[in-house]
């Protein structure tokens, strides 16, 4: 029961785009296994899928696939809906908060994805967070669409995908 | 008998006539379609007007194809001179020089022989195709379209063994002989050049490319010339191609959408947006490729840490980031300034100040080959600057000063020149240089 209301929360925190501005992408995430072990590596796979009429361009890391979240805001909860602490960037203090900010990725290169057109990388997401204990993990992504592709807004705007639980094993 | 040592050797007709003799003809290799003076010497040759009244030394010149010779004058017993022209589109170049004393008693000739060539006359061809013409009269006209590989190739591939050739081409408009990039596509670039090499006009072939598209009709031409002794003149008549060379109309840039804003939420960064809005209309049953190539012009970026250090960054004339930087007829920059670096001793920072100046380039790659080359259509340079400083009393960065990114005046420049960079940047690079280099 508290499972379920863990999941509408995280709808409910965020909910699509949509509701101001149809989004013209839909983002997917899946994973070769959804039970691993704690010191085996948890792939996430992210498929954006370009569902408007008109070629959109996304950012993408300048290296290999293998870095998604340069692209993607990604959240990960364990099983009492704590949010998991990026463990990649650095650590500032605002106002009395600690924040551990994601590593940054200023050079991304551009990609164009044609209407109905998917593009995929992938993450490691115990590169990006300490998932060594045991138990289940809610995870999803938010793609970002760059400003440019958000004027006239002017800003990024953040598609989440669809949310994943992961069990990590001894 | 005969007076008068030009004649001492020859005999009475009626007896037999020696055998000629031929030691040599100047030159030994003439060009087809011109006419061209040579001289055989030799001995025993019957001079016109001999006194003793003999039939004169007979001189031809031939090929398998036709008889090349248009006049001859048999001016002593040791010397000939003829002139001949052999036809345009003469394909066998090996002649024949003959001459022959006629005995009069037998009615036989008696004969000797000796080898000339014939040069081909100059013509350009392009993909098997003859386009050339070198009488003055007007080619064909051909079609070729900017970045196209024009790799254009001559007959005179069977010369005389020995014969230096040298070689000279002439392509109007603008042109260059090669555009390379390298590594070819770069996603992550450490190093990267793209160079312009000239046109080679003396190389046997020529390779050319267009970068803009001609008004009227483009000529090419070429000429080859030899060292043949005894060749009065030893070039070749010149072969005249023309082209009419076609690209994207109508192609302009026009930005859009800059803005400059601070973002004071954990990650903080100082960021610009520009949008480029590109339009042009492909040559007809040309779509081609068009792409975008952005050089940092300079940047300069000084960064400042809790511990009072300052680091400073930037770059000269650089690729930015990527090549090709976008594909398309749209493209964008967001350039950001990240304002939680560290310096070395662990010290946050609290100030920045960048100034920006690129220079955004629209590329067209026609694809008509697996060689064609991008070809620059205009670029439009713009700049950008920023600061900002963190108030450690509100513990947030404060209001930020700057530019949003400003187009130069005049905005898209149409030009063909190509891009070229010796060293590529990207952000991560700079900023991690900044945070390095603080003291």
């Amino acid at each position: 029961m508290k499972w379920i209301f863990l999941l509408a929360l995280l709808i409910a925190m965020y909910p699509t785009a949509t509701a101001q501005q149809k989004s013209p992408i839909s983002v997917s995430i899946s994973t070769p296994s959804s039970t691993v072990g704690s010191k085996t590596d948890i792939r996430l796979d992210v498929t954006v899928t370009n569902i408007s009429d008109h070629p959109i361009k996304l950012v993408k890391d300048l290296g290999p696939d293998g870095h998604a979240e340069a692209a993607n805001d990604v959240l990960v909860y364990d099983s009492v809906g704590n949010t998991l602490l990026r463990i990649d960037g650095p650590v500032i203090k605002r106002n009395g908060q600690l924040y551990h900010l994601p590593k940054g990725y200023l050079s991304r290169r551009l990609i164009t994805v044609d209407p109905g057109k998917s593009t995929e990388d992938f993450l490691l997401l115990n590169h990006l967070f300490d998932m060594t204990q045991p138990g289940k993990y809610i995870v999803l992504v938010r793609q970002e669409i760059p400003a440019f592709e958000s004027i006239p807004n002017h800003e990024p705007r953040y598609i989440p995908s669809n949310t994943l639980t992961i069990t990590v094993t001894q | 008998m005969v007076d008068g040592p030009d004649f001492f050797f020859i005999t009475p007709c009626a007896n037999t006539p020696p055998a000629p003799v031929i030691s040599s003809v100047l030159p030994s290799a003439f060009f087809a379609g011109e006419t061209t003076s040579i001289t055989i010497t030799g001995s025993n040759f019957i001079p016109n007007n001999n006194p003793n009244g003999c039939v004169p030394t007979a001189v031809d010149t031939f090929t398998a194809d036709e008889d090349v010779i248009t006049g001859a004058d048999v001016v002593s017993p040791t010397e000939i001179t003829a002139t001949v022209a052999p036809e345009a589109d003469e394909t066998d170049l090996s002649a024949t020089v003959w001459v022959g004393n006629l005995d009069e008693n037998s009615g036989s000739e008696i004969v000797a022989t000796t080898n000339a060539s014939v040069l081909p006359a100059p013509a350009i061809q392009w993909n098997g195709n003859t386009i050339s013409t070198a009488d003055g009269s007007n080619p064909p006209t051909q079609n070729a379209v900017i970045g196209q590989t024009i790799h254009l190739t001559v007959n005179p591939s069977t010369l005389p063994s020995g014969t230096t050739v040298t070689y000279t081409w002439a392509a109007g408009g603008t042109n260059i002989g090669g555009y390379t990039v390298s590594p070819p596509i770069q996603t992550n670039p450490t190093q990267s050049t793209a160079t312009v090499t000239a046109t080679s006009v003396s190389s046997a072939d020529l390779t050319t490319y267009w970068l803009a598209p001609g008004a009227g009709k483009i000529p090419v031409t070429y000429q080859y010339c030899v060292n043949i002794p005894g060749l009065t003149d030893p070039c070749s008549a010149q072969a005249t191609a023309e082209f009419t060379v076609k690209g994207p109309t109508r192609v302009s840039v026009t930005p859009s959408d800059e803005k400059f804003y601070a973002v004071n939420n954990p990650p903080e960064t100082l960021e610009w947006v520009i949008k480029f809005n590109g339009k042009a209309t492909s040559p007809s049953g040309q779509p081609g490729q068009y792409t975008w190539v952005q050089l940092v012009q300079s940047i300069s970026e000084t960064d400042t840490f809790a511990d009072g250090k300052q680091g400073t960054c930037g770059s000269g004339v650089a690729l930015d980031t990527s090549y090709p930087y976008d594909t398309g007829l749209s493209t964008s920059d967001e350039p950001t300034n990240p304002l939680n670096l560290t310096d070395q001793s662990g010290s946050e920072e609290t100030g920045t100040n960048e100034n920006l100046s690129m220079q955004m380039f629209l590329m067209w790659n026609p694809q008509t080959d697996s060689s064609s080359i991008p070809v620059s259509l205009g670029s439009i340079s713009w700049t950008a600057s920023g600061a900002i400083s963190f108030d450690s009393s509100t513990d947030t960065w404060g209001e930020q000063s700057g530019s949003k990114p400003t187009p130069a005046s005049g905005g898209f420049a149409l030009t063909s020149s190509e891009p070229t960079w010796s060293v590529a940047i990207n952000g991560d690079t700079l900023e991690q240089n900044c945070a390095n280099s603080a003291q």
